[in-house]
């Protein structure tokens, strides 16, 4: 369900490719992002293909951004569909993981 | 009739000698004991009674024609003492005739035998003198024999008295043919003895010396008579004390004239005729003479006491008769019919009101049983009454009876028992009451009648049509009157999509006049509405403004008439999700919310209507919520009462409510009116039954467009399933404009709650699946999902703080955000339910 996309420096741009990242594969997700992770300390979670968002979906990102952080990384989203964007600005992730529309717009966020 | 009550049962009770005068008077004891005392205090002034004896020496001198003057002289003192022994004699015949007399009416057998033994010692004297005067044949000298059967005599009299009378004491008063039969004998065989001893010695030649008149003791022959007749005074004092009667007590004091006869010939007689001798004789006569007396005192009492008996039953008798009199044309002319029976049903006799009630003639009355009066329906109160009546001695009940010709008619009875002299007989008054009855049905025919044009006009004019196609409110109300007519009113004012007024109201007190009262206050407050909305224009006038010009309007009336209102009038504005009130003086309106399973009761403070002219009336305003739930009611269905005197109460119904808040409003209105009414007591409530039910928030229970189901697991592979349904539920239900935006935020809301059942139900069988409904309505979708296990939904959601990253705790607060409605509850079948409305608004 995840793609490497490209890495940019030392920023690893990665791809959700399933549509659904709910309660469901949510342990799929986990497990896969790891070793994108370990490997890179700043991250960009590319959500153009999900459409649909759970709480289980939320908290994995949660996970993925707390995991970057205590490597004294960060994790930027970008491409996030209307609905995916709706529920994170729902529950404010907006105000603590920054969504971008762009794979550049993303990376360059990095550098500010 | 009169001849079958006749007095002839009241028979005459002759009262028995011995009652009432049982002593001699004093003044005649005091006579008797002068008569006996009286010759020898005349012997002491030198009266002397004593008379010459036969000397025919003393002839020798008399010339010829003077002889029979001389012996007739000569003779005075045979005479004398004839005349007082006959005397005595026939004192004791007397006695003996009298006694047979009283015997006679007072049937006393001891009267007779005394007289018996009291004239058989007259008999021995007879015999004594008729000896003496020569009259029979006498041999032996009569200086000797005088004395001799005087002695004898005398001892003989005593003795029979003696036992004649102390016979009776032995073994007590009662007599037992026997003894009587044994007391004749003895009495009989004295007598003879005595008789046959003056005889012997009347015919013997040669007697004893019987008279010694230079002793001091000059007749000792006469000694043991003197102590006989002291034995016998005591014994007739044991006599007297025994069975007192005048005759007895005067048995006692002749015992007085007896031993002074004794007295006087013992000590002071020693000749023939002389002083004491001729006293002596005297006296003997005033001893027959008192018991003569005493004796017929009391048959002359007795007799006295017969007579008066007897005119005393002549007056009852005659009172009787002129009872009976009265009682027969009573009886006779009576305008209820009187019939006369014995206990065993036995017709004795009937008036003739009762011959024309039945329809017989008086014999064949007389041949019926009273049984035979009933029809058979009736038979077995007949029976009751009869057991009543034996057990009580009269009874009233109502019954129907048959005529002679068939006919039936109903009629009231009033029986009772009268005890008669000769057994028991029963009275029983019938009273027809047909017409009566007839009055009875018609009126209660009018009765009803009346209720029932109360009820149209309660219907007409009391009550209300609540608006049932409101979008957001749904409204259920119920009406149950009581028996009478009441003073409760509803109304309803719709003004606008999503805003309603609710009035209810009470008139104080029952019938017609709370009635005409309830509905001119109705009216009252559709008038101020109405005159009001011209002022205000577009906007609506508030409610106390309202409830303000009814005050004005009605206070004044209602004061004059000393009645008053409570009332609440409340608007809800579903659209600005508001509710305005004015409570004035009624029970509050009850809120409950499913969502916290609270139920509180909104109240004013302000007087009901009718109270105080200077009142201002004032509304209160509280927010109201999506599954608000109102009930408003009158205090006839709190004050409801049971068996033991308890009111329903409002906290009984906080509690109906609070059970099934969750349904629709005529859900609701049900259950609370089946809870009342298994509560009450009584069939009909005492008091009208007001209840209107309002839901705020889109009906539960309109028909859907589309209804999807599935059963999934309690796995995240369901998720899928479950998005594809709300899809498909959206697309077909849903309104154009609904777009994918819409339709991924109420996957989101159900994802959000199913996962939540997969991880956080418990109390439940997991391997259970979720039932999924989905119900397309015109204006909403909703959702719900039945699960094993307990609900939850906490009171308060709030926003997880997302910066400290929690992985969870976010669905609730999703699933709040992106639906309208979102509860849980137990579903009827115990399985609990989550529900999701999502209304399609842009």
């Amino acid at each position: 369900m995840l793609e490497r996309i490209a890495e940019v420096g030392d920023v690893g741009i990665v791809r959700v490719t399933s549509e659904v990242l709910d309660a469901s594969n949510v342990k799929q997700f986990k497990q896969e992002i790891q070793p994108f992770t370990a490997r890179h300390s700043k991250m960009v979670l590319d959500l153009s293909a999900v459409t649909f968002l759970d709480s289980a979906g939320l908290g994995a990102l949660l996970s993925c951004l707390r995991q970057v952080s205590s490597q004294g990384g960060d994790l930027k989203i970008c491409s996030a569909t209307k609905p995916v964007r709706a529920l994170l600005q729902l529950v404010r992730m907006h105000k603590i993981v920054d969504i971008l529309n762009t794979h550049e717009e993303a990376v360059r966020a990095f550098e500010v | 009739m009169t001849e079958g009550l006749s007095a002839g049962t009241i028979e005459a009770t002759a009262r028995p000698a011995g009652e009432g005068l049982t002593k001699i008077p004093p003044s005649v004891i005091a006579a008797v004991i002068a008569l006996t005392v009286l010759p020898s205090l005349l012997t002491l002034v030198g009266v002397d009674f004593s008379l010459p004896v036969f000397d025919p020496t003393s002839l020798d001198a008399v010339p010829r024609d003077q002889v029979p003057d001389a012996v007739h002289r000569l003779l005075a003192g045979t005479l004398i003492h004839t005349i007082l022994e006959w005397s005595a004699f026939c004192a004791a015949v007397f006695i003996a005739f009298l006694a047979l007399m009283h015997f006679g009416i007072s049937r006393d057998v001891t009267t007779p035998v005394i007289g018996l033994a009291l004239f058989f010692a007259g008999m021995v004297d007879a015999f004594h003198i008729l000896a003496a005067d020569r009259l029979i044949e006498a041999v032996s000298d009569t200086s000797r024999f005088i004395p001799f059967t005087w002695a004898i005599s005398r001892t003989f009299s005593a003795v029979i008295m003696i036992t004649g009378v102390g016979l009776f004491l032995v073994r007590g008063p009662v007599m037992a043919r026997s003894r009587l039969r044994t007391i004749l004998l003895a009495v009989v065989a004295f007598g003879l003895l005595a008789y046959g001893a003056t005889v012997w010695s009347a015919s013997s030649p040669s007697l004893p010396v019987t008279v010694f008149p230079d002793r001091l003791v000059k007749r000792p022959y006469d000694l043991p008579a003197l102590f006989l007749f002291l034995v016998a005074g005591l014994v007739y004092l044991r006599f007297h004390r025994a069975r007192p009667s005048l005759f007895a007590h005067a048995l006692v004091i002749s015992v007085v004239p007896e031993v002074a006869t004794q007295l006087h010939m013992v000590f002071w007689s020693g000749e023939l005729f002389d002083n004491s001798f001729n006293i002596a004789h005297y006296l003997k006569v005033v001893a027959y003479l008192v018991p003569l007396v005493g004796l017929g005192m009391d048959y002359i009492w007795t007799y006295q006491n017969q007579a008066r008996a007897l005119s005393e039953r002549d007056r009852a008798l005659e009172r009787l008769t002129v009872s009976e009199e009265k009682f027969s044309s009573l009886f006779q002319y009576s305008h209820d019919g009187i019939l006369l029976y014995d206990r065993a049903g036995r017709l004795l006799d009937a008036n003739q009101r009762a011959l024309e009630q039945f329809g017989y003639t008086r014999p064949e009355l007389q041949n019926l049983n009273l049984r035979d009066l009933h029809p058979e329906t009736a038979l077995a109160q007949y029976e009751w009454a009869s057991t009543e009546l034996a057990d009580r001695g009269a009874v009233r009940f109502e019954i129907d009876f048959q005529k002679q010709n068939g006919d039936l008619f109903p009629a009231e009875v009033s029986a009772n028992t009268l005890h008669i002299v000769g057994g028991e007989v029963v009275q029983s008054v019938i009273r027809d009451i047909t017409e009566r009855r007839k009055v009875e049905t018609e009126l209660r025919r009018a009765r009803e009648h009346e209720i029932e044009i109360a009820g149209s006009i309660q219907d007409m004019f009391l009550r209300g049509i609540p608006p049932r196609n409101l979008v957001e409110f749904t409204i259920d109300y119920l009406a149950d009157p009581s028996q009478r007519v009441d003073g409760d009113f509803v109304d309803f004012f719709t003004h606008r999509e999503g805003c309603v007024d609710i009035v209810v109201g009470d008139v104080m007190g029952k019938g017609n006049a709370a009635a005409l009262l309830g509905a001119a206050t109705k009216s009252q407050f559709a008038r101020a509405l109405a005159a009001l909305l011209v002022r205000t224009g577009p906007n609506l006038p508030e409610p106390e403004d309202i409830v303000n010009v009814v005050h004005d309007r009605l206070t004044g009336r209602l004061l004059a008439l000393e009645s008053f209102v409570t009332a609440n009038y409340a608007r809800f504005d579903v659209a600005e999700r508001q509710l305005t009130f004015v409570d004035c003086g009624h029970p509050g309106i009850l809120r409950y919310r499913a969502l916290t399973g609270e139920c509180t009761s909104l109240k004013g403070d302000n007087l009901p209507l009718g109270f105080l002219e200077s009142h201002e009336y004032r509304q209160r305003t509280v927010a109201i919520e999506d599954d608000d739930l109102f009930v408003l009611y009158s205090d006839g269905l709190t004050e409801v009462r049971n068996a033991e005197g308890e009111m329903f109460g409002e906290q009984r119904l906080k509690e109906v409510v609070t059970s099934v808040g969750h349904k629709s409003p005529r859900e609701v209105t049900q259950a609370v009116h089946r809870a009342a009414k298994s509560f009450a007591v009584a069939e009909h409530f005492d008091d009208d039954l007001t209840l209107v039910v309002a839901r705020v928030g889109p009906s539960l229970v309109r028909q859907p467009l589309v209804q999807l189901t599935d059963q999934v697991p309690r796995d995240p592979s369901a998720l899928s399933r479950i998005r594809a349904l709300v899809a498909d539920v959206v697309a077909r239900a849903g309104p154009e404009w609904a777009d994918v935006d819409y339709v991924t935020e109420l996957q989101q809301a159900v994802q959000e709650a199913v996962t939540n059942i997969i991880h956080h139900a418990v109390g439940g069988d997991p391997s259970t699946p979720i039932e999924v409904v989905m119900n397309g309505f015109a204006d909403e979708v909703s959702v719900l999902l039945f699960y094993e296990g307990k609900p939850f939904w906490p009171a308060v959601i709030e926003a997880p703080v997302v910066e400290d990253h929690p992985e969870g705790g976010f669905g609730l607060y999703i699933i709040e955000q992106l639906v309208h409605s979102a509860r849980s509850f137990v579903a009827d079948d115990g399985r609990s339910c989550t529900h999701l409305i999502k209304r399609w608004k842009r």
